[in-house]
């Protein structure tokens, strides 16, 4: 990783035309109540074979940026000032179709969801020729050779045969090989990368960047990536700009912003971001000899598929899964998509049946439950959703969310009371009482999560489970979200079961570790141990691929 | 027969931001007006069924012969049919047998077809499978067809003839119903209330009734206008009420002998319920926007 940056640093010097060159950039949305500009004034340029990282949270205007630099910016956007220029032509002002032949020769964009950007309906190989035909760029007769050379080039495997594919065939990361495949079609000189990873599993995450990386270093290309990661730009990209409110924070090579930051929005964002590096602080509860786990899970098994009257393949999610947690412990299911993790999860929650084996809460036979002892169960575990856009009732007031719980338990001896420690547990997640009225589309992401956690703790549960709960929100906000889980832990001495893909939190928040693949235990022993010395390749390549190593 | 119409009516608006500020400013402008245009016709027509004595003093049964089939005058502003009958007193009378008819079979259509879908959407299941293979046979007959089968099953009459269209609805009702229960079923929130403790018929009332319904609400009202034209259709054909009655596809009816010599006899009453499809129509769509707009 470090030769490349030493080959570009060298290039930069002899100073060669700029692929992208912004100047002065300020892009605003016309709406309802008049102009609302969203950045100002920011330059960077991007010269051949360099990678230049946007850096930035949710609303800092790294998209719009980008947007903007290849003339895509959503209905309602506008350049205020400033000028783009590709390859020196100043293109600021160019007509429709003038950046119609830009777009894919001059400039290729690899998108964030490769599962919604791929044509369902149509082969892989056409959806790539698709490039060639629009700018009549290659003969028929050559059309399917170009598209396998270029299928091979991503290093996608069998790629005549993939070419014959349709997009559900494959996985996310191939999805995404075809995409770039795609964008590099007509070897344009620069490739807008907009969060590229940000939907794939970390090892996949890994590979796709080390093909980008590789794209830049043999064909010269010149890379914008934006992402929100800090310690992914640090690991990939020669130079790194840090933007906050439409504004840039700070620019300069991967080696100064990461290892000696000059601005207090990026030593934050440092701060919030845990990597494999950041010290953890964690002192764990030692649980007595011959005290009873809060939970148990013993060989569990859980089956998908199967009928009564439409048989259908049966699908093992889950398979011989066990672990325990000692009370006012953390325990993590670590894996990729597709694990397990979740279905565990569920299992546990009483959500999801099982095929077989037990899962023991508090000495009670959770499988077993049917009915009100199952309700009564709900006392004791609850769960936090990932999306807390989708875990809220859109027309439920947040003290309603709250409250709710009380009133189906009975809690408290009247109304007035129950609203009392309603509002005592949003206030014990920092929500003030001017929120108390508001439906949950008019919160952010991370005030809805502590809605979400609120409602999950007023019944005071012995175990929580926290299903990649901090997974859909901004560094900064998942970062307070830990702090006030790990208070609650320590005041309640409650009792969690986190689910997370990754891993640099578990490493801080958890104490023993389950990985988790296809359904079986790869490995399991205290967070220290798993850390400090993996046992089993797979667990070693997961650690491995957690972004952060570059700039440690 | 209609449900290509309503799945079009139903559909949420693009979200598409207009371009300029004049411009979005006028666009919004222009579909309030015939918002407005659309309930002030409903107002209009619900008061000529209420209190129709205020809007005409003459009598919609006796006519004066000497009068016969005037054209439409500042005397009879629909003009007069063969025994001599003001029309637009006619019109005005006849409001309360269609909007009662409007009604009823909305209300036949939105209670049962509703019921069904809710039960087989959150019960699921064989049940689910049954009810939605009913649903299907009731699709696969016409309109029209069903409505004369039960009308000729129930007998001739006003009220029987709102029932019989408000028969033909229960299946698209169902659909909606049954579809927009599923997709809440299935959101993390009502899985969430089901964690905190909920019951079954709690959380069906609680949760996912009342962000299911909003869409079920806008084909009632297009059900409204189309109702009011299938149950003029039954009376022109002679199912509906008996003749006296100024029921206004009756009175499309009776104007059909005369439609060479005497247009208004047709056109007029055609137009009324014309414009209250419409406006029906009209106030469906503003009522998925606004809940498009919500979400």
């Amino acid at each position: 990783m470090s030769a490349p940056q030493a080959a570009s640093t060298g290039s930069q010097a002899s100073a060669p035309t700029p692929v992208l060159d912004v100047r002065g950039l300020s892009v605003g949305y016309g709406g309802r109540g008049g102009l609302h500009q969203v950045t100002h004034d920011i330059s960077f340029s991007v010269a051949p074979g360099e990678i230049l990282a946007l850096v930035g949270e949710s609303g800092s205007g790294k998209t719009t940026t980008a947007q903007a630099a290849i003339n895509l910016l959503p209905q309602g956007g506008q350049v205020l000032a400033g000028s783009v220029a590709l390859d020196g032509e100043d293109v600021t002002d160019a007509s429709a179709s003038r950046w119609r032949s830009l777009r894919g020769r001059r400039v290729g964009l690899v998108p964030q969801d490769p599962g919604g950007s791929l044509d369902p309906t149509k082969r892989i190989g056409d959806s790539i020729a698709e490039a060639f035909r629009i700018h009549r760029a290659a003969p028929r007769r050559i059309l399917a050779d170009r598209v396998v050379e270029l299928l091979e080039r991503v290093g996608l495997d069998d790629p005549a045969r993939r070419a014959k594919q349709y997009p559900h065939e494959l996985s996310g990361g191939m999805k995404q090989r075809v995409l770039i495949a795609g964008a590099i079609a007509l070897g344009p000189g620069l490739l807008i990368a907009d969060e590229p990873t940000s939907a794939l599993d970390v090892t996949v995450q890994r590979r796709i960047m080390e093909l980008l990386d590789d794209l830049r270093r043999e064909s010269g290309t010149g890379i914008l990536l934006v992402t929100h990661d800090l310690a992914l730009a640090g690991d990939h990209a020669d130079r790194v700009l840090v933007l906050q409110g439409g504004r840039v924070q700070e620019e300069g090579t991967s080696d100064v912003v990461l290892g000696n930051p000059t601005a207090e929005y990026t030593r934050r964002l440092l701060a919030d971001a845990p990597t494999l590096a950041t010290p953890v602080h964690r002192v764990a509860r030692t649980p007595e000899a011959d005290e009873a786990p809060v939970l148990a899970v013993t060989d569990l098994t859980v089956e998908f598929g199967g009928g009564f009257l439409v048989r259908t393949p049966v699908f093992r999610a889950v398979d011989g899964v066990g672990f325990t947690i000692p009370r006012g412990t953390t325990h993590a299911l670590v894996g990729e998509s597709g694990s397990g993790k979740t279905t565990t999860a569920r299992a546990v929650a009483a959500f999801q049946g099982a095929a077989s084996g037990s899962v023991t809460l508090l000495g009670q036979d959770v499988l077993a439950l049917r009915g009100s002892a199952r309700r009564a169960l709900r006392r004791q575990v609850q769960l936090v959703y990932q999306n807390p856009f989708g875990s809220l009732d859109p027309r439920q007031t947040i003290l309603e969310s709250v409250l709710e719980p009380l009133t189906n338990f009975g809690l408290e001896a009247s109304a007035s009371a129950r609203r009392e420690h309603a509002v005592a547990a949003l206030e014990r997640v920092s929500l003030p009482a001017a929120l108390h009225q508001r439906r949950p589309r008019e919160l952010s992401g991370g005030q809805r999560q502590r809605v979400a956690i609120a409602r999950a703790i007023v019944l005071h549960p012995e175990l929580l489970i926290l299903d990649e709960a901090t997974s859909a929100l901004d560094v900064t906000v998942q970062a307070e979200i830990l702090r006030l889980l790990d208070d609650l832990q320590r005041e309640r001495g409650m009792t969690y079961l986190v689910i997370s893909h990754d891993l640099a939190v578990v490493r801080q928040i958890a104490d023993t570790v389950t990985v988790l693949r296809h359904g079986r235990t790869v490995e399991q022993g205290t967070t220290a141990e798993i850390f400090a010395s993996p046992q089993q390749d797979y667990t070693r390549d997961l650690i491995a691929s957690i972004p952060g190593g570059a700039h440690p | 027969m209609t449900l290509e119409l309503q799945r079009t009516a139903l559909l949420p608006a693009d979200g598409a931001a207009p371009q300029g500020r004049a411009p979005a400013r006028a666009r919004r402008r222009a579909p309030r007006v015939t918002v407005l245009l659309a309930v002030a016709v409903l107002v209009i027509v619900v008061a000529w069924a209420l209190v129709p004595q205020l809007f005409t003093s003459q009598d919609p049964l006796a006519g004066v012969p000497a009068d016969a089939l005037q054209g439409p005058s500042a005397a009879h502003w629909f003009g007069t049919d063969p025994t001599g009958r003001d029309l637009f007193s006619r019109v005005v009378h006849g409001a309360r047998y269609s909007l009662t008819g409007g009604v009823v079979a909305v209300e036949v259509g939105l209670v049962a077809g509703t019921a069904i879908g809710v039960i087989a959407g959150s019960i699921g299941t064989i049940v689910d499978e049954i009810l939605m293979r009913v649903v299907d046979v009731l699709l696969s007959i016409p309109g029209l067809l069903l409505s004369l089968s039960v009308i000729i099953l129930l007998g001739f009459g006003t009220t029987n003839a709102a029932i019989a269209v408000g028969v033909t609805s229960v299946a698209a009702f169902a659909r909606l119903s049954r579809s927009e229960v599923v997709r809440v079923r299935r959101s993390d929130y009502v899985e969430a209330a089901f964690g905190s403790g909920g019951r079954w018929g709690g959380v069906l009332l609680r949760h996912v009734l009342p962000n299911s319904l909003t869409p079920v609400l806008a084909l009632a009202a297009l059900q409204f206008g189309t109702a009011i034209l299938a149950i003029s259709t039954l009376g022109f054909l002679g199912y509906g009420a008996p003749p006296p009655t100024p029921e206004w596809g009756l009175l499309i009816s009776e104007g059909r002998s005369h439609l060479a010599t005497s247009w208004w006899l047709t056109t007029l009453p055609g137009v009324v319920v014309v414009a209250v499809v419409l406006s029906a129509n009209r106030l469906s769509g503003a009522i998925s926007q606004a809940r498009a707009a919500r979400s």
